[in-house]
């Protein structure tokens, strides 16, 4: 039976073994900060295969003494203009979007930075741009981690009374105990005289 | 056919008695009493079969529920818990009768319990094993149910209530079956000599009578585990209600959040379990014509404490209710207005305040030396008040939450549907099967306890028939 299961979660993680690391590839959980880099998009089926993938480089920039995302896409090397992209920032439950540019001459594409926008703990912003496919080219996106401007203090009791509390006060734990074997030692000891009626009964 | 005539007809347990009952007292009580283990005549086996036709068909509901998912229900988002909560909060109060009359009667030296405490302990015991389950009909997926012992969270009362239901559980049944050994040794000796009992059931009698003979090492350690159990259940019976009403009241809802639920619900459940005794011993009484031994006394002691916690009920619903009212939250006059408004529950909550407490108080309250039937049919209406009010405390909460429904343009009704009112029925049939076939298993009066009573102190302080004073003291023939 062991044996069965085990094949069985092997057979399980095999066959999602693409769509893990495609996910792995998309969003870097760790929070650790990476240089940007490109990849393709999860992208429509209709123009997934249109045409070569161009290549998107995320990184923090300045213009005009304003801080900026910018995301430069090249198509084989070369600037891509006019490229829509979408620029998104990776929270807890979904991707948050923070803008969309359209590419100039350079290829590059910008959003404001997203200032005030809380890091988790670990503080950081894990950045993606995303374009979408046309009839010249595929979808593809790209992205870096950043530092963020507000690092979040983890609460070392989130929910000191919740009843999702990871641990139950000790003061109730210990109410609880004592009442709950007070009175099981009695049905223990009312057990004992009934081994001794039975005792006496069977001298 | 009366009492005698019945006695002398019926074969009873008219076999050898054990040393310490083979008194002319003692045969004459394990005759009149033990006729009630003889097998079903044709009334009682239609009874059963009409009992065992209702579980069927409420099983056959739980399993379409099972199959079908709570959909079946009534209960939506808004109302989560329905009848099926209200059983369970009607049938754990009834489970108080057994501590009320046996255990707070034993402490405080009421010997007229004698007679009645096999009984209120059987209720007890019955109403939980029918009350404890019905939270699991209530769960969705039932399949979960051990993730409340691996996942359970000791901040929540829910898990409380797991903990103290299991203990009076555990208490109940060794309370019940420790009072019950003398009378396991009765039957053991009676079948032993009278041939009339089974051989598998004779080895149960044999083996459960401990081999008690009466012995004064016996009698000690007897007595000793009677008080002590007598001590312990009811603090534990007393937290069990307060615990349940925790479930509600440690919730932040409107007519839920109060102080005084714990009380309030400790004093219901002692309400309807009194009352519940009183009809098992009607019953009981009119079915095995026990008049010797269930009195008109009984009934009149027993109608006293049921008017003395009416009073204490209707106290307590005025004091919980006024507060609320006169506070005059918004999302409590939503509450009030929904509970005694004419537009919903108004109907239903009067008339229970009416028909449920105010006529149970007046009937009580009649002079009761010649008839029984006041007091039964108090404690009949006070049975139906009680249960009706606990799905007043429910449901009415539930469709009351603290955002208005209106303003999310939502209209939250409950009404059970033929699912849940089959499944209720089942449980109610399955409380009277139990209750019937343990009739049938254990003589529903104590036996010793009565033999014992009448020759210490007297047929009158026992509360049994004072004719049964005359055999005191006789030789066996």
């Amino acid at each position: 039976m062991r044996h069965i299961v085990g094949l069985l979660s092997l057979l399980l993680v095999l066959a999602y073994a693409p769509a893990i690391r495609a996910a792995d590839g998309i969003m870097d959980m760790s929070g650790h900060s990476m240089p940007g880099h490109s990849m393709p998009a999860a992208a429509p089926a209709a123009t997934a295969a249109a045409g070569p993938v161009p290549q998107i480089l995320v990184a923090p920039r300045q213009e005009e003494g304003k801080r900026m995302l910018g995301a430069t896409v090249t198509l084989a090397g070369k600037p891509l203009v006019g490229a829509k992209v979408n620029f998104y920032v990776e929270r807890s439950f979904g991707l948050l979007d923070i803008g969309q540019d359209e590419s100039l001459d350079d290829g590059v594409a910008a959003v404001k930075f997203p200032e005030g926008l809380p890091g988790g703990t670990v503080g950081k912003l894990h950045i993606i741009a995303k374009v979408a496919g046309t009839a010249r080219y595929a979808p593809a996106a790209g992205d870096v981690t950043v530092p963020a401007d507000i690092v979040v203090v983890p609460d070392p009791d989130p929910f000191p009374r919740a009843i999702w509390a990871p641990h139950a006060p000790i003061p109730l734990i210990l109410t609880l105990a004592i009442a709950l074997g007070g009175v099981w030692t009695t049905y223990v000891f009312v057990l004992l005289q009934l081994r001794a009626i039975r005792k006496a009964g069977h001298p | 056919m009366d009492s005698k005539q019945l006695e002398e007809s019926a074969p009873g347990l008219a076999g050898t008695m054990p040393p310490e009952f083979d008194t002319p007292l003692g045969h004459h009580v394990a005759r009149a009493i033990g006729k009630t283990l003889a097998p079903p005549r044709l009334g009682g086996k239609l009874w059963i079969g009409f009992l065992l036709l209702v579980i069927a068909a409420g099983l056959a509901a739980y399993i379409m529920q099972l199959v079908y998912g709570l959909a079946m229900t009534g209960m939506r988002d808004y109302v989560s818990w329905g009848v099926y909560m209200t059983n369970f909060v009607f049938f754990i109060g009834v489970s108080h009768a057994g501590t009320l009359i046996s255990a707070i009667l034993r402490v405080t030296n009421a010997e007229w319990r004698r007679p009645i405490t096999r009984m209120a302990e059987g209720i007890t015991v019955f109403a939980l094993l029918v009350g404890a389950p019905m939270v699991i009909v209530d769960m969705g997926r039932p399949d979960r149910l051990q993730h409340v012992l691996w996942y359970g969270r000791l901040n929540s009362p829910i898990l409380w209530d797991v903990l103290s239901v299991t203990t009076y559980i555990a208490g109940s049944f060794v309370y019940l079956y420790v009072a019950s050994i003398p009378d396991f040794a009765i039957l053991a000796q009676q079948g032993s000599t009278g041939n009339i009992f089974s051989a598998f059931r004779l080895r149960i009698y044999r083996f459960f009578s401990l081999g008690y003979r009466g012995t004064p090492a016996q009698k000690h350690h007897l007595e000793r585990a009677l008080g002590t159990m007598a001590i312990v259940i009811i603090p534990v019976a007393v937290s069990v209600h307060t615990v349940v009403s925790w479930v509600f009241g440690m919730t932040l809802r409107p007519g839920w959040h109060s102080t005084i639920f714990g009380p309030y619900f400790v004093i219901g459940a002692i309400f309807s379990g009194t009352a519940g005794i009183v009809l098992a011993m009607a019953a009981f009484r009119r079915i095995y014509h026990l008049e010797n031994y269930l009195t008109n006394r009984h009934f009149r002691y027993l109608g006293t404490l049921l008017l003395v916690f009416n009073i204490l009920y209707i106290y307590f619903t005025l004091s919980e209710y006024l507060t609320t009212w006169y506070g005059g939250e918004a999302v409590d006059m939503r509450l009030v207005d929904m509970l005694m408004g004419v537009n919903h529950f108004g109907p239903l909550f009067w008339a229970t305040i009416v028909f449920g407490l105010f006529v149970p108080a007046f009937l009580l309250v009649l002079p009761t030396k010649k008839s029984i039937a006041p007091i039964v049919i108090a404690a009949f209406l006070v049975n139906i008040g009680m249960w009706v009010k606990r799905y007043l405390i429910i449901i009415p909460t539930m469709l009351t939450p603290f955002i208005d429904p209106k303003a999310a343009d939502a209209s939250p009704s409950y009404i059970p549907t033929v699912v849940e009112w089959t499944i209720t029925a089942a449980a109610f049939a399955f409380f009277l099967l139990l209750f019937t076939l343990f009739a049938k298993f254990l003589p529903i009066i104590s036996i010793w306890e009565t033999v014992e009573g009448v020759e210490t102190l007297g047929a009158g302080r026992t509360g049994v028939s004072e004719e049964l004073d005359a055999l005191v003291g006789k030789e066996t023939p």
